[in-house]
């Protein structure tokens, strides 16, 4: 019997990236979805990249990584990530276990993730402008 | 007396003769100085003699220091008399003791008959030693009957048919039964459409049952049925039953788990009280925070702050610390905890009202709460929160611009 693995939807809003990660993925579809992720920012203009992890009753070690990896991968490709949608639960495992996600943004819903990537855009802007001005 | 062999043997004495050669008899005699004039008779061989080895010899002298000189000398001092007699070895024997007169009638020496009766004598220590353990067996039923009587317990015991053949305990009173009154009856009958009918059911059909039931109206036992087996077939011969009255405990227990409930709701109360979360602006929350703060009041904190944040959407929360007067490590290391959990949610803190006590400690203890953004008062807290929110709103929707993609 083969396993069905059903890939995880990458959604391009403007130029953002949307990726909703399921529950209960596998390893192996995490792999697969880091990949993906990465294939697509490398292969499209996008700016931002949204993680959201409402879908997820649980963050393990292995999730939590994958989650961090893509935001550095991410960053260091020119992109800004907001990872959203985290349960109170989650963000006190997430602390107990010492996993801070640091270095990433995080907002409550999708909603501000959105806003949270617009205005880092505006901030990049103006600090563009102010350098231009020098 | 003399063997006289001349005239004709007298009948009799050929009678007397055969008993004593064939029967434990010892007969003998004795002149008035202690020898032995006549020693017969079977008994001899037990003593370790023959008929007639011992005549001559001072029986005096034999004997000396034994229960038998003691009554030898009696007899020659003219008493006639039975004694038992136990001798080394040890033997016993049932004594005769038969004076002989002169024609003046002074003691004139003694006949002994003996008949030894050791084996006789040795069954009946052995049944009198039975006796006395039956008796203080009996004795101790008796204490134990006693005992069970005066015990809220009852023991009772029923035939294969349910028939009851014992029945003691001083629980029977609160059945309004005496001691031993259900004799005779059927246990069955007895319970017909109470609890305890299942079970005595079950212990009759060879099942060790025990259960706690209630009797009778404040009457709770917990019951124990053992089913008795003959020997080693599996036939049932008896049911024996031990009840014990639970009624005090099983109240006590009743009254302990409505304390408990009670403690548990006041608790749960304490806990809802202890950490009251305030929304004070539209995406602002604030809990504040009185008395001493322990790890497990923190962890409560923690929680119930991140679901009201996670329930109200929220942009910001604000601890007041205004109500703390003393923090200790753990504490200062809950709170920077629950900042953190706070910002993995995407949310802003704000900590303000730190007492200089407090301040001091977190210092001294060489807390890092750099990374909390702090305020003096609550006041100041909710204006930064209220200007950092008027400020997020513009820079979204003044310059929300979305571009077309391509």
């Amino acid at each position: 019997m083969i396993a069905v693995e059903y890939a995880t939807p990458i959604i391009r809003l403007y130029d953002n990236f949307i990726v909703a990660l399921q529950g209960g993925m596998s390893d192996a579809s995490v792999d697969r979805l880091r990949a993906d992720v990465t294939e697509r920012i490398g292969n499209q203009t996008a700016r931002g990249l949204i993680l959201d992890v409402s879908a997820l009753a649980y963050m393990d070690s292995f999730v939590t990584r994958a989650v961090r990896d893509l935001a550095v991968i991410a960053r260091l490709m020119g992109v800004t990530t907001v990872v959203c949608g985290l349960s109170p639960e989650i963000a006190i495992t997430l602390i107990d276990m010492g996993l801070e996600l640091p270095g990433v943004m995080t907002a409550l819903n999708m909603e501000r993730a959105l806003e949270a990537l617009f205005r880092a855009r505006e901030q990049d802007a103006n600090e563009l402008r102010s350098s231009d001005a020098i | 007396m003399q063997a006289d062999s001349h005239p004709p043997m007298d009948p009799r004495l050929a009678v007397f003769l055969k008993v004593l050669d064939s029967a434990p008899l010892v007969l003998w005699a004795l002149d008035k100085n202690g020898k032995f004039t006549l020693a017969e008779g079977r008994g001899l061989e037990s003593l370790g003699s023959t008929p007639g080895a011992w005549v001559g010899r001072d029986a005096l002298e034999d004997w000396k220091g034994t229960p038998a000189e003691d009554a030898m000398r009696r007899a020659l001092a003219g008493e006639e008399f039975r004694a038992s007699i136990t001798v080394p070895g040890p033997h016993h024997y049932d004594v005769w003791y038969i004076s002989v007169r002169d024609a003046s009638g002074a003691p004139n020496g003694m006949y002994g008959l003996a008949i030894e009766v050791t084996a006789e004598r040795e069954a009946k220590t052995r049944l009198e030693e039975k006796l006395a353990l039956v008796e203080q067996q009996s004795e101790k039923i008796n204490n134990l009957t006693r005992a069970i009587n005066a015990a809220p317990v009852t023991v009772w015991m029923m035939d294969p048919q349910g028939k009851i053949l014992l029945s003691e305990g001083g629980v029977l009173p609160k059945l309004g039964l005496k001691a031993g009154e259900s004799v005779g009856l059927n246990a069955l009958d007895m319970f017909r459409g109470t609890s305890a009918e299942e079970s005595i059911r079950q212990s009759l059909s060879g099942a060790t049952s025990s259960t706690a039931e209630d009797i009778a109206p404040g009457l709770s036992l917990d019951s124990w049925l053992v089913p008795l087996r003959e020997g080693d077939t599996d036939e049932l011969t008896a049911v024996l039953g031990l009840s014990v009255d639970a009624t005090e405990r099983r109240r006590s227990e009743r009254e302990l788990r409505e304390k408990l409930e009670v403690i548990e709701r006041q608790a749960s109360t304490i806990r809802a009280l202890a950490t009251p979360i305030i929304r004070v602006w539209d995406e602002v929350l604030c809990l504040p925070v009185i008395g001493t703060v322990d790890s497990q009041r923190t962890s409560e904190m923690m929680t119930s702050l991140l679901e009201a944040i996670a329930r109200e959407q929220a942009r910001f929360a604000i601890v007041d610390l205004t109500g703390v007067e003393v923090v200790d490590t753990s504490t200062a290391d809950h709170l920077i905890r629950l900042f953190k959990a706070a910002r993995v949610l995407g949310v802003e803190g704000v900590l303000c009202g730190i007492r200089p006590a407090v301040a001091q400690t977190v210092v001294a203890l060489g807390m890092e709460l750099g990374e909390v953004r702090t305020t003096r008062t609550l006041q100041d807290a909710l204006k930064w929160c209220l200007s950092r929110r008027t400020a997020l709103a513009e820079a979204t929707s003044a310059r929300f611009q979305p571009r077309p993609a391509g």
